[in-house]
């Protein structure tokens, strides 16, 4: 079992991100625009316990962690999720395919890129295709160093890519990379619960926590609430629930009663854009999980 | 034994890569041939799928591979000619959206059709979103009664510097905003009220050289209903693609967004909202966004059921005429009636 902080602040809101609403998005963004109120949400969150905070590579967030770290939160633990996957879309559309490849080869150094592209024309071996991409996770790791990470998760963009090509190598790579170069925990982000498990576990590929969408309505759980239960269930996971407000549409209460009625869920993302709004939720959460080990230890009594 | 589709993609981009990745996963489906024009994407994406062939011309793609579908995701000039290379072979295909860069482009196409047709399909994908489909059923409905005048947008924040490169090359995408990403905006409206007859339009430019960054066009249906759409990628804080139809009919009133759809009828008095959450249907994977994976579903089981998709070039054609007629219009500084375009 692989022990993460039980409540995890997420970061979307700090950077304009609803997955409500785009509107939602542009008020916090206009609100965060300020970066002692992203301080003050993330200093509260500590002094109340909640020392783990969701990170991404977007350059705003730079920004944000630089403010951080100079006003004496740099002990924070950091769950960075890589790459920026919005930044690489907009730019894959721009650029295209290979200019955003020559554009990723840029920092790689010269005697690999020339290495690379030497090969280009004639056939990259797989050892040059995953020094590459090890290259590039250094570069997206760059902006937390200073602070303790304790996970370092895939975006679910790749991660879901990834397992859409049915490609075990990409995980293997994944998992030994961060393990051995980064001395991280692996992670790895999912709208494919159910299947991601199922393969990983057909994989042999252990000692990795998944992130992956939990809610009471199982919004963006595929391919059914039902089956992400019954795979939770079934399989050794160690999860990180995100999306348990089903993007703001449940009541905090409601949906840490669902979530907290599942086995194996000791770990959530929370969003908070206020003070207030954060105690609500950490409090919520805290009572769940204490009820949660009341039930297991009742039981455990009972079967003794 | 289920029959298996042998497919090929052409182009590497953002969206071969993403319905690659979907159809990769699907049981029923095997991913033979890929051809894209750069060789340095065959060495990367070969060492990554060892088990596909990668073609410089997908001419020789098409003549070397026993293909049973072939999905065309390339820019825009280039769809036409790769989907008649597929009628000619009598290969099925999906072509991504717009159709072309304009009705003259596209006619070839058309005829090689009539007189050859193959199940084809054009990715004008919000016709499986929830929401939409949501709205589509409503409207459908008869609830609304006839609707009388309606305002839409689409907007996102993509161009707010000069720009330039093929993505902004009228001959390459067949014009700006309108074209590339307001087509969906236009399909939505055609989709769920009919064929549009005429329209009155403007365009302007102004980080772009040779396309236009603002759009805005009044609209008048064959139903009767009449209102406008404007559309922008150059609007900051659109961070994702943003649409939003409001309709006011005889009965209600109809509010269409990404997130929601809501309906005041007035019968009720009252609203009713229709939330993205609660209409959420989980896919068999999720890359990208579950409409792109229900897309590939329905043409991948067209494909092996021999069925016509419903979202095919023809219905794409009245979208680029909409589209065409509302630059033409632009030009002229008047009202143009959508049957004088194209063929």
């Amino acid at each position: 079992m692989i022990e993460i902080d039980p409540i995890i602040l997420g970061h979307n809101q700090f950077l304009g991100v609803s997955h409500l609403s785009q509107e939602v998005g542009r008020e916090r963004e206009g609100f965060f625009g300020d970066l002692g109120a992203v301080t003050e949400v993330v200093r509260f969150s500590a002094e109340k316990g909640v020392r783990g905070l969701m990170v991404s590579s977007h350059p705003r967030m730079r920004a944000i962690l630089n403010h951080l770290s100079a006003q004496g939160l740099n002990d924070l633990t950091l769950y960075p999720i890589i790459p920026s996957a919005q930044e690489y879309i907009r730019r894959l559309g721009e650029k295209g395919a290979l200019g955003l490849l020559n554009e990723m080869l840029a920092p790689a150094g010269v005697l690999m890129k020339s290495r690379i592209l030497l090969k280009g024309g004639l056939g990259m071996l797989k050892r040059d295709t995953f020094d590459l991409l090890g290259t590039l996770v250094d570069m997206e790791l760059l902006p937390f160093k200073g602070f303790p990470v304790k996970v370092i998760f895939l975006h679910n963009i790749l991660t879901d890519l990834a397992l859409g090509l049915g490609n075990r190598e990409i995980f293997e790579f994944w998992v030994k990379y961060i393990r051995e170069k980064h001395h991280a925990v692996p992670g790895l982000a999912t709208m494919n619960f159910a299947r991601l498990v199922r393969s990983l576990d057909q994989w042999g590929i252990e000692d990795v926590v998944i992130m992956a969408s939990f809610n009471k309505v199982g919004f963006q759980m595929n391919p059914s609430r039902e089956e992400c239960e019954r795979c939770l269930a079934q399989y050794d996971v160690t999860l990180l629930a995100m999306s348990t407000l089903a993007s703001g549409y449940l009541k905090p209460k409601e949906a840490y009663e669902y979530l907290f009625s599942l086995p194996k869920v000791r770990s959530v993302v929370v969003g908070a854009s206020t003070k207030e709004h954060a105690d609500e939720t950490f409090r919520l959460v805290r009572e769940q999980l204490a009820r949660r080990a009341w039930r297991i230890g009742t039981k455990a009594e009972d079967e003794r | 034994m289920k029959k298996k589709l042998n497919v090929g993609l052409v182009g590497m981009g953002k969206m071969g890569i993403l319905h690659g990745g979907i159809l990769c996963s699907m049981d029923s489906v095997v991913p033979v041939a890929v051809a894209d024009t750069e060789t340095m994407l065959h060495s990367f994406a070969k060492s990554i799928l060892p088990q596909m062939n990668f073609y410089k011309d997908y001419r020789e793609m098409l003549e070397k591979e026993r293909l049973d579908l072939v999905y065309i995701t390339v820019p825009t000039v280039l769809h036409p000619p790769i989907a008649e290379a597929c009628v000619e072979k009598g290969i099925p295909f999906f072509v991504e959206k717009p159709l072309g860069i304009s009705c003259e482009q596209c006619v070839p196409l058309i005829r090689k059709l009539r007189e050859k047709p193959v199940i084809n399909m054009v990715g004008y994908v919000l016709h499986f979103q929830d929401v939409v489909r949501k709205a589509r059923a409503i409207v459908q409905s008869g609830v609304l009664g006839e609707p009388i005048h309606l305002k839409s947008y689409m907007y996102v924040t993509q161009t707010l510097s000069k720009s330039g490169g093929t993505k902004y090359k009228k001959s390459v995408m067949g014009g700006g905003v309108l074209n590339v990403v307001a087509t969906h905006l236009v399909d939505i409206l055609v989709w769920l009220f009919g064929d549009i007859a005429q329209v009155q339009g403007s365009v302007k430019s102004y980080h772009s050289h040779e396309v236009e960054d603002f759009a805005h066009s009044y609209l008048r249906f064959r139903s009767g209903l009449e209102g406008y759409l404007d559309t922008s990628w150059s609007l900051r804080g659109y961070r994702l693609p943003e649409i939003k139809i409001e309709v006011e009919a005889e009965k209600g009133r109809l509010i269409l967004t990404e997130d929601y759809v809501k309906l005041f009828l007035d019968a009720s008095g009252r609203w009713e909202s229709f939330f993205k959450q609660t209409l959420y249907e989980g896919v068999e994977i999720d890359v990208g966004g579950p409409e792109f994976t229900r897309e590939d579903r329905h043409m991948v089981d067209s494909v092996l059921n021999g069925k016509e998709t419903g979202l095919d070039v023809l219905y794409a054609y009245e979208i680029q005429r909409v589209t065409d007629a509302i630059y033409r219009s632009a030009q002229m500084g008047q009202m143009i009636e959508v049957k004088n375009i194209g063929a």
